[in-house]
Protein backbone atom coordinates (compact mmCIF):
# COMPACT_ATOMS: atom_id res chain seq x y z
CA UNK A 1 0.00 0.00 0.00
CA UNK A 2 1.09 3.50 -0.88
CA UNK A 3 0.55 6.82 0.81
CA UNK A 4 2.10 9.65 2.26
CA UNK A 5 3.48 11.55 5.51
CA UNK A 6 1.19 15.09 5.86
CA UNK A 7 3.93 16.69 8.20
CA UNK A 8 2.28 20.09 9.68
CA UNK A 9 3.45 22.64 12.12
CA UNK A 10 2.92 20.74 15.14
CA UNK A 11 4.60 17.84 14.53
CA UNK A 12 8.43 18.72 13.79
CA UNK A 13 10.36 16.02 14.99
CA UNK A 14 11.49 12.37 13.82
CA UNK A 15 10.35 10.87 16.61
CA UNK A 16 7.06 11.96 16.21
CA UNK A 17 4.77 8.53 16.27
CA UNK A 18 3.61 9.56 12.79
CA UNK A 19 6.88 8.74 11.20
CA UNK A 20 6.77 5.17 12.99
CA UNK A 21 3.63 4.58 11.69
CA UNK A 22 4.73 4.25 8.19
CA UNK A 23 8.41 4.41 7.89
CA UNK A 24 8.30 3.95 4.26
CA UNK A 25 5.74 6.63 3.12
CA UNK A 26 7.52 10.23 2.04
CA UNK A 27 6.76 12.99 4.11
CA UNK A 28 5.45 16.02 2.83
CA UNK A 29 4.74 19.51 4.33
CA UNK A 30 2.51 22.04 2.79
CA UNK A 31 3.85 25.78 2.82
CA UNK A 32 1.18 28.72 2.12
CA UNK A 33 1.32 31.99 2.81
CA UNK A 34 -2.36 32.55 2.72
CA UNK A 35 -2.49 29.36 5.41
CA UNK A 36 -0.21 31.14 7.52
CA UNK A 37 -1.95 34.17 8.11
CA UNK A 38 -4.90 32.46 8.73
CA UNK A 39 -3.50 30.38 11.87
CA UNK A 40 -1.46 33.94 12.66
CA UNK A 41 1.91 32.50 12.36
CA UNK A 42 3.90 35.52 11.51
CA UNK A 43 7.77 35.93 9.52
CA UNK A 44 9.80 34.88 12.67
CA UNK A 45 7.61 31.93 13.04
CA UNK A 46 7.80 30.71 10.07
CA UNK A 47 11.74 30.90 10.03
CA UNK A 48 11.38 28.86 13.03
CA UNK A 49 9.12 26.38 11.42
CA UNK A 50 11.11 25.96 8.13
CA UNK A 51 14.74 25.62 9.89
CA UNK A 52 13.25 22.76 11.76
CA UNK A 53 12.03 21.57 8.29
CA UNK A 54 15.67 21.40 6.92
CA UNK A 55 16.48 19.31 9.63
CA UNK A 56 13.79 15.97 8.13
CA UNK A 57 13.41 14.00 5.39
CA UNK A 58 10.31 15.72 4.08
CA UNK A 59 9.99 17.63 0.92
CA UNK A 60 8.64 21.00 0.83
CA UNK A 61 5.73 22.14 -1.70
CA UNK A 62 4.49 25.30 -1.92
CA UNK A 63 0.47 25.61 -1.81
CA UNK A 64 -2.20 24.44 0.45
CA UNK A 65 -2.36 20.96 1.51
CA UNK A 66 -5.69 20.45 0.07
CA UNK A 67 -4.54 21.36 -3.77
CA UNK A 68 -0.21 19.97 -3.06
CA UNK A 69 -1.31 17.07 -1.80
CA UNK A 70 -4.00 15.77 -4.53
CA UNK A 71 -1.40 16.84 -7.25
CA UNK A 72 1.15 14.86 -5.34
CA UNK A 73 -1.29 11.63 -4.88
CA UNK A 74 -2.20 11.80 -8.20
CA UNK A 75 1.37 11.17 -9.47
CA UNK A 76 2.06 8.41 -6.88
CA UNK A 77 -1.41 6.82 -6.72
CA UNK A 78 -1.48 6.28 -2.86
CA UNK A 79 -4.23 5.28 -0.61
CA UNK A 80 -3.71 6.50 2.27
CA UNK A 81 -1.99 9.89 3.73
CA UNK A 82 -1.13 9.93 7.93
CA UNK A 83 -1.56 13.22 9.34
CA UNK A 84 -0.41 14.06 13.33
CA UNK A 85 -3.25 14.96 15.20
CA UNK A 86 -4.24 18.30 16.62
CA UNK A 87 -6.83 20.01 18.56
CA UNK A 88 -6.45 23.54 15.87
CA UNK A 89 -9.64 23.80 14.26
CA UNK A 90 -7.67 25.66 11.49
CA UNK A 91 -5.60 22.16 10.80
CA UNK A 92 -8.67 20.19 11.33
CA UNK A 93 -10.64 22.33 8.45
CA UNK A 94 -7.35 21.82 6.08
CA UNK A 95 -7.71 17.67 6.92
CA UNK A 96 -11.48 17.93 5.74
CA UNK A 97 -10.61 20.13 2.77
CA UNK A 98 -7.89 17.63 1.86
CA UNK A 99 -10.17 14.72 2.86
CA UNK A 100 -12.73 16.10 0.91
CA UNK A 101 -10.34 16.32 -2.51
CA UNK A 102 -9.74 12.84 -1.85
CA UNK A 103 -12.92 11.08 -1.04
CA UNK A 104 -11.55 7.81 -2.14
CA UNK A 105 -7.98 7.85 0.03
CA UNK A 106 -8.09 7.52 3.81
CA UNK A 107 -6.90 10.11 6.40
CA UNK A 108 -5.58 8.76 9.33
CA UNK A 109 -5.11 11.26 12.38
CA UNK A 110 -2.18 9.70 14.45
CA UNK A 111 -1.86 11.46 18.12
CA UNK A 112 1.28 12.16 19.96
CA UNK A 113 2.79 10.31 23.45
CA UNK A 114 0.96 11.42 25.89
CA UNK A 115 2.43 13.60 28.84
CA UNK A 116 -0.28 11.50 31.22
CA UNK A 117 -3.04 9.21 30.85
CA UNK A 118 -5.36 9.84 33.85
CA UNK A 119 -7.73 6.68 34.83
CA UNK A 120 -10.67 9.34 34.57
CA UNK A 121 -11.47 12.49 32.68
CA UNK A 122 -10.06 15.12 34.89
CA UNK A 123 -11.86 18.54 35.62
CA UNK A 124 -10.84 20.52 33.67
CA UNK A 125 -12.32 24.05 35.12
CA UNK A 126 -9.05 25.12 36.61
CA UNK A 127 -5.79 23.93 36.50
CA UNK A 128 -5.23 22.89 40.16
CA UNK A 129 -8.11 20.33 39.72
CA UNK A 130 -6.40 19.15 36.83
CA UNK A 131 -3.04 18.84 39.03
CA UNK A 132 -4.32 17.45 41.53
CA UNK A 133 -5.78 14.40 39.48
CA UNK A 134 -2.74 14.07 37.43
CA UNK A 135 0.53 14.83 39.15
CA UNK A 136 1.48 11.26 40.26
CA UNK A 137 1.58 9.86 36.80
CA UNK A 138 3.04 13.21 36.07
CA UNK A 139 6.04 12.65 37.99
CA UNK A 140 6.59 8.90 37.00
CA UNK A 141 5.62 8.24 40.22
CA UNK A 142 4.98 4.31 40.93
CA UNK A 143 7.32 3.93 38.39
CA UNK A 144 5.06 4.67 35.04
CA UNK B 1 -9.03 7.77 -22.79
CA UNK B 2 -5.75 8.97 -20.56
CA UNK B 3 -6.14 10.63 -17.55
CA UNK B 4 -5.03 13.80 -16.66
CA UNK B 5 -2.84 14.01 -13.92
CA UNK B 6 -2.16 17.37 -12.03
CA UNK B 7 0.59 19.18 -12.27
CA UNK B 8 3.45 18.74 -9.70
CA UNK B 9 3.40 21.15 -7.03
CA UNK B 10 6.22 23.51 -6.49
CA UNK B 11 9.29 22.12 -4.14
CA UNK B 12 10.93 24.42 -1.81
CA UNK B 13 14.92 24.23 -1.45
CA UNK B 14 16.01 22.80 1.51
CA UNK B 15 19.60 24.36 1.13
CA UNK B 16 20.21 28.12 1.80
CA UNK B 17 23.57 29.98 1.96
CA UNK B 18 22.74 31.40 5.37
CA UNK B 19 20.33 31.91 7.88
CA UNK B 20 20.11 35.29 5.96
CA UNK B 21 19.44 34.11 2.72
CA UNK B 22 16.51 31.75 4.41
CA UNK B 23 15.29 34.93 5.85
CA UNK B 24 14.97 36.32 2.73
CA UNK B 25 13.10 33.40 0.88
CA UNK B 26 10.76 33.40 3.54
CA UNK B 27 9.94 37.07 3.49
CA UNK B 28 9.46 36.34 -0.34
CA UNK B 29 7.13 33.45 0.50
CA UNK B 30 5.11 35.42 2.89
CA UNK B 31 4.33 38.43 0.84
CA UNK B 32 0.44 38.59 -0.14
CA UNK B 33 0.00 39.44 -3.92
CA UNK B 34 -1.19 42.97 -3.49
CA UNK B 35 1.98 43.75 -1.62
CA UNK B 36 3.99 41.84 -4.59
CA UNK B 37 1.82 45.05 -7.56
CA UNK B 38 2.51 47.82 -5.28
CA UNK B 39 5.87 46.55 -3.33
CA UNK B 40 5.03 48.54 0.06
CA UNK B 41 6.06 46.69 3.06
CA UNK B 42 9.51 46.06 3.39
CA UNK B 43 10.39 42.91 4.59
CA UNK B 44 10.63 42.24 8.28
CA UNK B 45 14.21 40.90 8.81
CA UNK B 46 14.36 40.84 12.44
CA UNK B 47 14.76 37.16 13.52
CA UNK B 48 14.77 35.64 16.80
CA UNK B 49 17.73 34.33 18.58
CA UNK B 50 15.84 30.90 18.97
CA UNK B 51 16.61 28.49 16.26
CA UNK B 52 14.57 25.88 14.75
CA UNK B 53 15.64 22.38 14.58
CA UNK B 54 15.95 19.41 16.81
CA UNK B 55 19.63 19.52 17.18
CA UNK B 56 19.77 23.57 18.66
CA UNK B 57 16.30 21.71 20.88
CA UNK B 58 18.25 18.81 22.43
CA UNK B 59 21.40 21.48 22.69
CA UNK B 60 19.21 23.48 24.92
CA UNK B 61 17.06 20.30 26.97
CA UNK B 62 20.85 19.71 28.05
CA UNK B 63 21.31 22.96 29.48
CA UNK B 64 17.93 22.41 31.45
CA UNK B 65 18.29 22.97 35.34
CA UNK B 66 14.94 22.54 37.25
CA UNK B 67 16.11 23.40 40.72
CA UNK B 68 17.47 26.86 39.90
CA UNK B 69 14.40 27.05 37.45
CA UNK B 70 11.94 26.64 40.54
CA UNK B 71 13.53 29.56 42.35
CA UNK B 72 14.15 31.98 39.75
CA UNK B 73 11.48 31.45 37.00
CA UNK B 74 9.54 34.86 37.99
CA UNK B 75 12.53 36.40 37.08
CA UNK B 76 13.41 38.13 33.30
CA UNK B 77 16.64 37.04 33.95
CA UNK B 78 16.61 33.65 35.51
CA UNK B 79 16.89 30.11 34.70
CA UNK B 80 14.13 29.94 32.08
CA UNK B 81 14.77 27.07 29.55
CA UNK B 82 13.86 28.50 26.77
CA UNK B 83 12.39 25.24 25.59
CA UNK B 84 8.49 26.45 24.71
CA UNK B 85 9.16 27.50 21.16
CA UNK B 86 10.50 23.46 20.47
CA UNK B 87 7.78 22.06 22.68
CA UNK B 88 5.13 24.07 20.87
CA UNK B 89 5.97 22.85 17.70
CA UNK B 90 6.58 19.21 18.65
CA UNK B 91 10.13 19.31 18.42
CA UNK B 92 10.75 17.84 22.08
CA UNK B 93 8.02 15.98 23.22
CA UNK B 94 6.42 16.88 27.03
CA UNK B 95 7.12 13.67 28.09
CA UNK B 96 10.84 13.41 26.86
CA UNK B 97 11.50 16.84 28.22
CA UNK B 98 9.90 15.28 31.48
CA UNK B 99 12.16 12.44 31.77
CA UNK B 100 14.85 14.16 31.24
CA UNK B 101 14.52 16.93 33.91
CA UNK B 102 13.39 13.72 36.23
CA UNK B 103 17.06 12.08 35.74
CA UNK B 104 19.07 15.67 36.64
CA UNK B 105 18.10 16.03 40.37
CA UNK B 106 18.87 13.62 43.04
CA UNK B 107 14.97 13.33 43.79
CA UNK B 108 11.60 14.19 41.76
CA UNK B 109 10.21 16.80 44.14
CA UNK B 110 13.28 18.81 43.26
CA UNK B 111 12.02 19.21 39.56
CA UNK B 112 8.09 19.16 40.42
CA UNK B 113 7.94 22.99 39.90
CA UNK B 114 9.33 22.56 36.70
CA UNK B 115 7.15 19.35 35.61
CA UNK B 116 4.01 20.95 36.66
CA UNK B 117 5.22 24.29 34.32
CA UNK B 118 5.28 20.96 31.49
CA UNK B 119 1.63 20.00 32.67
CA UNK B 120 0.37 23.65 31.90
CA UNK B 121 0.88 22.75 28.68
CA UNK B 122 -0.59 19.68 28.73
CA UNK B 123 -3.91 21.32 30.42
CA UNK B 124 -4.40 24.29 28.15
CA UNK B 125 -4.07 21.55 25.01
CA UNK B 126 -6.79 19.28 26.58
CA UNK B 127 -8.98 22.29 27.30
CA UNK B 128 -8.64 23.35 23.20
CA UNK B 129 -9.43 19.37 22.29
CA UNK B 130 -12.70 19.69 24.44
CA UNK B 131 -13.59 23.14 22.87
CA UNK B 132 -11.61 24.02 20.26
CA UNK B 133 -13.75 27.40 19.15
CA UNK B 134 -13.88 28.42 22.74
CA UNK B 135 -10.41 29.92 22.80
CA UNK B 136 -11.20 33.30 21.05
CA UNK B 137 -14.63 33.91 23.38
CA UNK B 138 -14.64 34.66 27.02
CA UNK B 139 -15.13 31.81 28.96
CA UNK B 140 -16.35 33.74 31.76
CA UNK B 141 -17.93 37.18 32.36
CA UNK B 142 -15.12 40.32 32.70
CA UNK B 143 -14.79 40.91 36.59
CA UNK B 144 -13.57 44.10 36.57
CA UNK B 145 -16.92 46.05 36.98
CA UNK B 146 -17.06 46.01 33.39
CA UNK B 147 -18.64 44.44 30.52
CA UNK B 148 -16.94 42.87 27.15
CA UNK B 149 -18.44 45.81 25.48
CA UNK B 150 -16.54 48.24 27.67
CA UNK B 151 -13.24 47.31 26.07
CA UNK B 152 -11.92 48.19 22.42
CA UNK B 153 -11.74 45.54 19.94
CA UNK B 154 -8.50 47.04 18.22
CA UNK B 155 -4.96 46.96 19.27
CA UNK B 156 -3.44 50.60 19.06
CA UNK B 157 -1.06 51.59 16.86
CA UNK B 158 1.37 52.23 19.91
CA UNK B 159 1.12 49.32 21.44
CA UNK B 160 1.96 47.23 18.31
CA UNK B 161 4.66 49.73 17.51
CA UNK B 162 5.93 49.77 21.21
CA UNK B 163 5.83 53.66 21.59
CA UNK B 164 3.39 53.77 24.40
CA UNK B 165 5.00 56.25 26.98
CA UNK B 166 5.64 53.89 29.68
CA UNK B 167 9.26 52.89 29.64
CA UNK B 168 9.07 48.99 31.54
CA UNK B 169 6.24 48.61 28.66
CA UNK B 170 8.04 49.65 25.47
CA UNK B 171 11.28 47.87 26.55
CA UNK B 172 9.28 44.93 26.83
CA UNK B 173 6.98 45.27 23.76
CA UNK B 174 10.57 45.97 21.81
CA UNK B 175 12.27 42.65 23.28
CA UNK B 176 8.95 40.88 21.56
CA UNK B 177 9.43 42.91 18.30
CA UNK B 178 13.04 42.41 18.27
CA UNK B 179 13.32 38.35 19.25
CA UNK B 180 9.66 37.25 18.79
CA UNK B 181 10.21 36.15 22.78
CA UNK B 182 9.60 37.43 25.63
CA UNK B 183 9.93 36.10 29.10
CA UNK B 184 6.24 34.96 30.94
CA UNK B 185 6.01 37.06 33.63
CA UNK B 186 6.57 40.17 30.90
CA UNK B 187 3.96 38.67 28.78
CA UNK B 188 1.34 38.86 32.00
CA UNK B 189 2.65 42.93 32.53
CA UNK B 190 2.10 43.28 28.85
CA UNK B 191 -1.40 42.03 28.47
CA UNK B 192 -2.77 43.05 32.00
CA UNK B 193 -1.32 46.80 30.73
CA UNK B 194 -3.12 46.29 27.47
CA UNK B 195 -6.85 45.32 28.94
CA UNK B 196 -6.86 46.77 32.24
CA UNK B 197 -4.81 50.15 31.55
CA UNK B 198 -5.97 50.52 28.04
CA UNK B 199 -9.21 48.63 28.29
CA UNK B 200 -8.49 46.87 24.56
CA UNK B 201 -10.44 43.77 24.43
CA UNK B 202 -7.69 40.82 25.29
CA UNK B 203 -8.69 38.98 21.92
CA UNK B 204 -6.99 41.71 20.32
CA UNK B 205 -4.10 41.10 22.72
CA UNK B 206 -4.03 37.92 22.07
CA UNK B 207 -3.98 37.40 18.20
CA UNK B 208 -0.88 40.26 18.03
CA UNK B 209 0.83 37.76 20.43
CA UNK B 210 0.36 34.64 17.96
CA UNK B 211 1.58 36.64 15.37
CA UNK B 212 4.52 37.83 16.61
CA UNK B 213 5.86 35.15 19.55
CA UNK B 214 7.66 32.25 17.88
CA UNK B 215 6.16 29.69 20.67
CA UNK B 216 2.73 31.06 20.62
CA UNK B 217 0.47 28.43 20.85
CA UNK B 218 -3.73 29.24 20.32
CA UNK B 219 -4.26 27.56 23.52
CA UNK B 220 -1.95 28.57 26.15
CA UNK B 221 -1.90 31.88 24.76
CA UNK B 222 -5.21 33.00 24.91
CA UNK B 223 -6.61 31.31 27.83
CA UNK B 224 -3.11 33.38 29.64
CA UNK B 225 -4.99 36.40 28.26
CA UNK B 226 -8.30 35.48 29.80
CA UNK B 227 -6.66 34.70 32.55
CA UNK B 228 -5.19 38.27 32.88
CA UNK B 229 -8.50 40.03 31.97
CA UNK B 230 -10.26 38.19 34.26
CA UNK B 231 -12.44 35.73 32.03
CA UNK B 232 -10.75 33.08 32.99
CA UNK B 233 -10.03 33.40 36.66
CA UNK B 234 -11.87 34.91 39.98
CA UNK B 235 -10.33 38.14 39.23
CA UNK B 236 -8.18 40.63 37.00
CA UNK B 237 -4.48 40.39 37.10
CA UNK B 238 -2.44 43.65 37.67
CA UNK B 239 0.63 45.07 39.19
CA UNK B 240 2.66 47.74 40.00
CA UNK B 241 5.63 48.96 39.40
CA UNK B 242 7.19 47.69 42.73
CA UNK B 243 6.31 44.60 41.36
CA UNK B 244 8.07 45.24 38.06
CA UNK B 245 11.49 46.06 39.80
CA UNK B 246 11.55 43.24 41.79
CA UNK B 247 11.47 40.90 38.68
CA UNK B 248 13.53 42.81 35.84
CA UNK B 249 16.87 43.13 35.55
CA UNK B 250 19.12 46.56 34.54
CA UNK B 251 18.18 46.93 30.68
CA UNK B 252 14.22 47.49 31.29
CA UNK B 253 13.39 51.63 32.36
CA UNK B 254 11.61 51.00 35.95
CA UNK B 255 12.19 55.04 36.92
CA UNK B 256 9.04 56.05 38.33
CA UNK B 257 8.41 59.29 36.17
CA UNK B 258 9.11 57.03 32.80
CA UNK B 259 6.53 54.83 34.42
CA UNK B 260 3.93 57.24 35.68
CA UNK B 261 0.81 55.13 35.05
CA UNK B 262 2.19 52.39 37.05
CA UNK B 263 3.75 54.09 39.87
CA UNK B 264 1.05 53.84 42.52
CA UNK B 265 -0.35 51.15 45.35
CA UNK B 266 -2.56 48.10 44.66
CA UNK B 267 -4.98 50.13 46.04
CA UNK B 268 -4.45 53.38 44.24
CA UNK B 269 -4.38 50.85 40.91
CA UNK B 270 -7.52 49.10 41.92
CA UNK B 271 -9.40 52.53 42.23
CA UNK B 272 -8.08 54.04 39.55
CA UNK B 273 -8.73 50.63 36.88
CA UNK B 274 -11.64 49.17 38.24
CA UNK B 275 -13.69 51.91 39.64
CA UNK B 276 -17.02 49.87 39.13
CA UNK B 277 -16.07 46.88 40.98
CA UNK B 278 -16.66 47.05 45.06
CA UNK B 279 -13.88 46.58 46.97
CA UNK B 280 -13.94 43.44 47.81
CA UNK B 281 -10.42 43.23 50.09
CA UNK B 282 -8.62 41.26 47.10
CA UNK B 283 -4.77 41.90 47.00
Amino acid sequence: MAGLIWIHEEALRPSHPVFSSAPDFQAVFCWDADYMRRADIGQKRQLFIYECLLELDVEIYQGLASEVLPAWADQRAITEIIVPDTPSPILLAEFAAVQSALPSITLRRVADHPFVTPTADPDLGRFFRYWNKVRKPAMRHGGV
Amino acid sequence: MEKNLSPEPKRLPHEFASRDALIDFIAQLDKAPDDMAAGSHPPDRRASPIIGGRQAALAALAKIDPVAYASSRNHLNGAVTGLSAYIRHGVLSLGEVRDHALSTVGTAKQAEKFIQELAWRDYWQRLYASAPDSIWTDVEAYKTGFSADDYENELPEDIAAGKTGVACIDGFIGMLLDTGYLHNHARLYVAAYVVHWRRIKWQAGARWFLQQLIDADPASNNLSWQWVASTFSNKPYFFNLDNVARYVGPDIDITPAANAPLAHSYERLEALLFPNRAADGER
